[in-house]
């Protein structure tokens, strides 16, 4: 088991940085995240540290050892591919028993080994079986033992759920949950879903534009994203551009007016005035109800009327699309109550749920020019 | 309306395989027969059937020599367009580069250039470089010219694609790039590069425009020869001799899809 360090790595495509100036660590045994959408770098970034490409600028230490002179198949890494890249005219024990027989290993140690990194990862007895007569989910579990079997300093997973169906995914996710907790192998997993980032990593690095946007453990992100991007990818439905009032108040709160819009909401932060800045709330956090209606709660200083643009039903709520004069663009926000499409609601945003924002560069897929 | 549609598409199919028939077949046919002809010329309908014909070519010393260039032509030039049809194949499917498309065209331009063209044009680099005279040489470099599209086309479209995370996977499990290569990605393009080696042998084996301007004195190849003879001289040698060539090639292709084959497109 090995750490992996990645400072300062660039990585240049004729006149286009892919990947540029990234740095992270994944400490012994942790599991990593790189998310972010198509085009962001993350997979470059995990093929430079496989060796499959040269970086431009930069280091890759793994286990404090330089590995940028190395060639892939010197660098003793585990890799899953996203299209599980089994050799399909191998057998499955052939499959994962091909590292094992590239490191000379003797005859019956592989048979041993083989079977045990099989048990592993859960595949029933399909050893003489060749890839084409298995499930997805069975290939992606082949494909982990093929990487595991060989008792790789690390694992690079690149999407390697992506290809899966939704039930499948949710199952597999919990596979590799349990396997590499039984392994304790370093795992760095590529992925633009930020569920499955959340669910699996220690650490989450959000990539934008070949940069690191932000990156902390699943729980440290989602309450507080290092940026509106980082929000946006983290599903924070509501992004606004603001700019902090005057003075903070009495009870802990500051005045930021929303840019383009005469709206003004407080929130619990604390903010030198005149700070640019974007709002942010998850649509869960914003409480719906009847318009005109003062029921059981008050009319708090976050309180906006607007009008039911669409909804969609999503089983376990209703997501609204609101339309607020107030505001420069509709207002997301979700209710187990039904209101029909037109009909006048009022919106309350509470002050300790807006989150304050460092303003970046828009969400983009593709990279940066030098 | 779909009915009218479907039964004119049903004639344009019978009209097809009546002009195949017509073109193609016809032509097979008439020769094999006028080759068993009893006569001392060639007629069609035979007057009279023998196989004198076949024993004059076996005891023709011409029809010998000139096969054996022509098969040592087309051994040594479908070798050579296979290896530089799986190089090019794999620079074209895993770089871009500047220049890739022109490389992509020059490789692929003895396809669409007329094979007299072609033919005319490396006489003249030969007499230029003055190795008008060096026959077997000349043809075998015209002829892996010619056939090198083709196994580019076929090795090329027998990489996926997924060939080169396969080529990474077993890197990143210890294979070093060319174990990588032969362990791999070779068993996946057999079958591309037997299709094109059958092409490449068959155009070669076949060929007469191209040969006719390269073949010196000593190294004719044997339609080259053949072509000749028809031209000056009235004995059906030579039907039996094409007869031959097409069974010849018949069981070729037989052989292969018997062998190669089955057993190669299948368990994939």
């Amino acid at each position: 088991m090995s750490d992996v360090e990645v400072s300062r790595v660039s990585k240049r495509y004729d006149d286009l940085w892919a990947v540029k100036g990234v740095s992270f660590t994944a400490p012994v045994g942790s599991f990593t995240s790189l998310l972010g959408p198509s085009g962001c770098g993350k997979t470059t970034t995990l093929r430079l540290i496989a060796g499959f490409a040269a970086l431009d600028e930069g280091e890759v230490r793994i286990g404090g050892r330089p590995v940028d002179a190395l060639p892939p198949w010197r660098r003793n890494l585990g890799v899953v591919f996203q299209n599980y890249a089994l050799f399909p005219f191998m057998t499955v024990f052939d499959n994962v028993a091909f590292g094992l027989r590239r490191r000379k290993v003797p005859r019956g140690e592989t048979a041993e080994r083989v079977a045990e990194a099989i048990d592993l990862v859960g595949l029933p007895d399909l050893a003489q079986r060749y890839p084409r007569q298995l499930s997805g989910g069975q290939q992606q579990r082949v494909a982990l033992a093929r990487a595991l079997v060989i008792r790789p300093d690390v694992l690079l997973l690149d999407e390697p759920l992506s290809n899966l169906d939704a039930k499948l995914r949710a199952e597999m996710r919990f596979e590799l949950k349990r396997i590499q907790r039984e392994t304790g192998v370093t795992s760095i997993f590529v992925t633009h879903d930020q569920e499955e980032a959340l669910t699996l990593s220690d650490q989450i690095v959000v990539m934008n534009l070949g940069t690191v946007a932000g990156a902390a453990p699943p729980k440290a992100i989602w309450e507080q994203p290092a940026s509106a991007y980082v929000a946006d990818f983290l599903g924070v439905e509501n992004l606004f551009p603001g700019t902090v009032g005057d003075a903070a108040r009495d009870d802990g709160t500051v005045a930021v007016s929303v840019d383009d819009s005469a709206a003004v909401l407080h929130v619990a932060a604390t903010r030198p005035p005149g700070s640019a800045v974007v709002l942010g709330i998850r649509s869960e956090e914003v409480a719906v109800r009847r318009g005109g209606d003062m029921g059981e709660m008050d009319d708090g200083p976050n309180a906006l009327d607007g009008t039911v643009r669409e909804f969609t039903y999503i089983g376990s709520a209703i997501v609204y699309q609101v339309d607020c004069p107030a505001l420069p663009g509709p207002l997301i926000a979700t209710a187990q109550r039904e209101f029909p499409v037109g009909d006048s609601v009022r919106l309350h945003l509470p002050p300790g749920a807006i989150k304050l924002l460092r303003p970046d560069a828009p969400a983009g897929g593709s990279g940066t020019r030098p | 309306m779909g009915d009218l549609f479907l039964r004119s598409g049903r004639g344009l199919v019978t009209a097809m395989a009546i002009f195949w028939l017509i073109f193609l077949v016809a032509p097979i046919v008439v020769t094999l027969a006028s080759s068993f002809t009893s006569s001392t010329y060639l007629t069609f309908p035979p007057p009279g059937y023998s196989v004198r014909w076949y024993v004059s070519a076996f005891e023709s010393e011409w029809v010998w020599s000139t096969f054996w260039n022509s098969v040592v032509i087309a051994v040594v030039s479908t070798a050579i367009a296979v290896a530089l049809g799986i190089a090019a194949a794999r620079v074209l499917a895993r770089h871009r580069f500047h220049g890739r498309g022109l490389f992509e065209y020059a490789v692929l331009s003895p396809l669409i250039i007329p094979g007299v063209v072609v033919g005319f044009a490396l006489l003249n680099v030969s007499v230029l470089i003055e190795t008008q005279d060096a026959g077997l040489l000349n043809l075998i470099i015209g002829h892996t010219m010619v056939t090198t599209p083709f196994t580019l086309r076929s090795v090329w479209s027998s990489m996926a694609g997924s060939e080169i995370s396969l080529e990474e996977a077993a890197q990143s499990l210890g294979a070093t790039r060319w174990s990588a290569f032969w362990l791999i990605v070779f068993p996946l393009i057999v079958p591309g590069i037997v299709a094109g080696a059958i092409i490449a042998f068959t155009f070669s084996f076949n060929d007469v425009t191209i040969s006719a301007f390269l073949s010196a004195r000593e190294a004719r190849t044997l339609p080259v020869e053949l072509m000749s003879h028809i031209e000056y001289l009235p004995d059906p040698t030579p039907a039996a001799v094409s007869s031959l060539m097409i069974i010849v090639t018949l069981a070729f292709f037989l052989l292969v899809e018997r062998t190669v084959g089955l057993d190669v497109f299948a368990d994939r």
